[in-house]
């Protein structure tokens, strides 16, 4: 019996072995050269067939017409997308209720999409929309007064018995670009502003933070643009310079694809790296331009249509200067990431609308200023990155100041997947002889992101 | 005891083969350095780059006419070597450097060719393009350039993989 037992075990330990050797992944050291190369043909030339073919499949490799000379395939479909649980704590009688739940949720953020066209070595295309929930839910951005939010819930006629709740989409971007030489290309379209870190980094897998700054989300300077930029740029050893300049509708309420006044936004902006530290760059960028509100009204002066008249009526009409300013340095594992932005608002003489509170008074001319600083130290554990970082505005154009401090957490265990963790508090403070939103209050709260490109 | 010293300088002894084995090996390993050529084709004009030069032509953001980068595959040992010297990335960091890319909105890697062959038939079939492999798979019918005028000969050259 004790040989039979021992038997059986060893027959029990032999299928386990096999079965662990049938269901084990195969091992994947690392490739030490191609097997193709190995081969004496390899270094002695391959035969005309040999050699047609495998041009013949490159060529498929890479589109029929070589001459697009696309080291990436004509095109790339693939996008971002991004999954958060923020949670928000503030007095019960703040006025952030009315925009903010004053408890945890999850959060659906992002998910872009990203369709990239290389149509020739001198034609290229890049469209990213982004797709939303919203409008549902969405509320009119009022300071004082809660608008109610929209309600996009339909009856779904495919089954009667079910409803929808209709999204939206963003579009983010849309460009095609020409390039005319190496040092110098044309985009048209619709395009991120090229400034700072923080709007050029763009995604959520990408940005060490789960919110933008606020000098990014409030658009100190515009985030993306409708219209021609010129870009290129210039390199002497390691040393690089790129270089912007923009030409746009401006701002205003559908600056996407109709600018209400005449006057074009001009931009430019200017980015230096350098082989300074492991990585050194430091850029700046300006934009001018007019903002306009506008909407058209008929005027009725008798019974036929010849009495009929339209006039535009200015609602609000300012010029709009944007200064913004970038370093980005990492030296050995320490990172230091800081932007800083004004914006200046001088209105015209018929365009200066009434107090965004007082209704008895006019609204001021306004320069807000901005900024933050973020440090980062790299732990050499899945490109894990400890950060806090301080922002500090001042906001005349709202009559506030604010400051907010953050400490968080990003880890990169894969290329493709971002895991965040962040905490913060926000102060606002009441600026001196100014009728304010907001009175002096503060907000705190911690985010938790997966974010992940596909 | 006497078995007991026996079996232990017998461990001993087996450790130290093994170990002195496994730093003889170690040394076989550093020793044998392959340099990473740089191919054109063997008509090319272009004769000799530098590594700021190969790094605008490989990065991504610049690719002309004229230079038509074609890379290797990811996690081979010319890929690493190469992505190491040229870019300044480590095989964790060089992931998250084209992912990023993407993400901006930016070029991405150029396109990747899967054996030595291959790239030496396409730098030879098409003009501009620019590839690289182990010199000791290098067909003569391809061009290898210099890197700042040292040639993969020398043992300046800056750019090679380590073969067991």
């Amino acid at each position: 019996m004790p040989s039979l037992r021992i038997a059986a075990v060893v027959l029990l330990l032999a299928v386990l072995g096999l079965a662990k050797q049938s269901f084990a992944e195969p091992s994947t050291p690392p490739q030490t050269e191609d097997s193709v190369d190995t081969t004496p043909d390899a270094n002695s030339g391959a035969s005309s067939s040999e050699y047609d073919n495998d041009v013949q499949s490159v060529e498929e490799l890479l589109g029929e017409q070589y001459a697009s000379e696309a080291e990436e395939e004509r095109i790339q479909i693939y996008g971002f997308a991004d999954f958060t649980y923020r949670y928000l704590s503030f007095a019960d009688d703040s006025l952030w209720n009315l925009r903010l739940p004053n408890h945890g949720t999850f959060l659906l953020g992002n998910l872009n999409l990203y369709v990239r066209g290389n149509i020739s070595s001198r034609w290229t295309s890049l469209a990213e929309v982004r797709f939303t929930f919203l409008p549902n839910g969405g509320q009119v951005e009022d300071v004082v007064v809660q608008s109610p939010p929209v309600d996009s819930e339909f009856r779904d006629d495919v089954d009667p018995a079910d409803t929808v709740r209709v999204g939206g989409i963003i579009i983010e971007r849309a460009w095609l670009q020409y390039r005319l030489n190496a040092h110098l290309k044309i985009r048209m379209g619709r395009w991120l502003t090229p400034y700072g870190i923080w709007n050029i980094d763009h995604g959520s897998p990408t940005v060490i933070g789960v919110r933008k700054p606020f000098i990014v989300g409030s658009d100190f300077m515009p985030g993306a643009q409708t219209g021609i930029q010129l870009l290129g740029e210039y390199r002497i050893d390691d040393y690089r310079l790129k270089y912007f300049a923009t030409l746009a509708n401006g701002r205003g309420p559908t600056d996407e694809y109709r600018d209400l006044d005449g006057n074009k936004a001009l931009g430019a902006s200017l980015k230096l790296a350098t082989p300074w530290l492991d990585e050194f760059t430091v850029g700046t960028a300006a934009n001018y331009g007019r903002d306009s509100e506008t909407h058209a009204e008929t005027i009725v002066s008798g019974a036929t249509i010849q009495d009929v008249a339209a006039m535009t009526v200015i609602d609000r009409e300012s010029n709009v200067l944007s200064v913004t300013g970038d370093l980005r340095l990492r030296w050995k594992n320490v990172l230091l990431i800081a932007e800083i932005a004004s914006q200046q608002t001088a209105y015209t003489g018929r365009g200066r609308p009434t107090h965004f509170v007082a209704s008895n008074a006019l609204q001021a001319d306004s320069i807000d200023v901005g900024g933050y600083a973020l440090l980062g130290y790299e732990l050499p554990w899945q490109h894990t990155i400890l950060w806090s970082s301080y922002e500090l505005a001042s906001v005349s154009s709202k009559g506030v100041d604010l400051a907010l401090s953050t400490v968080g957490v990003v880890i990169r265990p894969l290329p493709q997947v971002t895991l965040k963790a962040s905490a913060f508090q926000l102060a606002f403070d009441q600026q001196a002889g100014v009728t304010s939103f907001l009175p002096p209050d503060k907000l705190s709260g911690f985010n938790f992101q997966m974010a992940w490109v596909f | 005891m006497g078995i007991l010293v026996r079996h232990m300088l017998c461990a001993f002894a087996a450790f130290c083969m093994l170990t002195l084995g496994h730093a003889s090996a170690s040394q076989a390993l550093a020793d044998k350095r392959i340099a990473v050529v740089i191919v054109v084709a063997k008509d090319s004009k272009i004769d000799s780059m530098s590594l700021s030069e190969l790094r605008r032509t490989f990065d991504g953001d610049n690719p002309t006419r004229s230079k038509k980068p074609f890379n290797r595959p990811a996690r081979t040992q010319v890929r690493i070597a190469f992505d190491k010297r040229v870019l300044g990335l480590s095989p964790s960091a060089v992931g998250r450097y084209w992912i990023d890319r993407k993400v901006r909105g930016e070029r991405g890697a150029p396109r990747s060719l899967s054996s030595s062959l291959q790239v030496a038939k396409i730098v030879t079939r098409f003009p501009g393009a620019i590839g690289y492999m182990r010199a000791d798979q290098m067909p003569d019918w391809v061009k290898a350039i210099t890197i700042s005028g040292t040639s993969h000969l020398s043992p300046d050259y800056p750019l090679y993989v380590q073969v067991p």
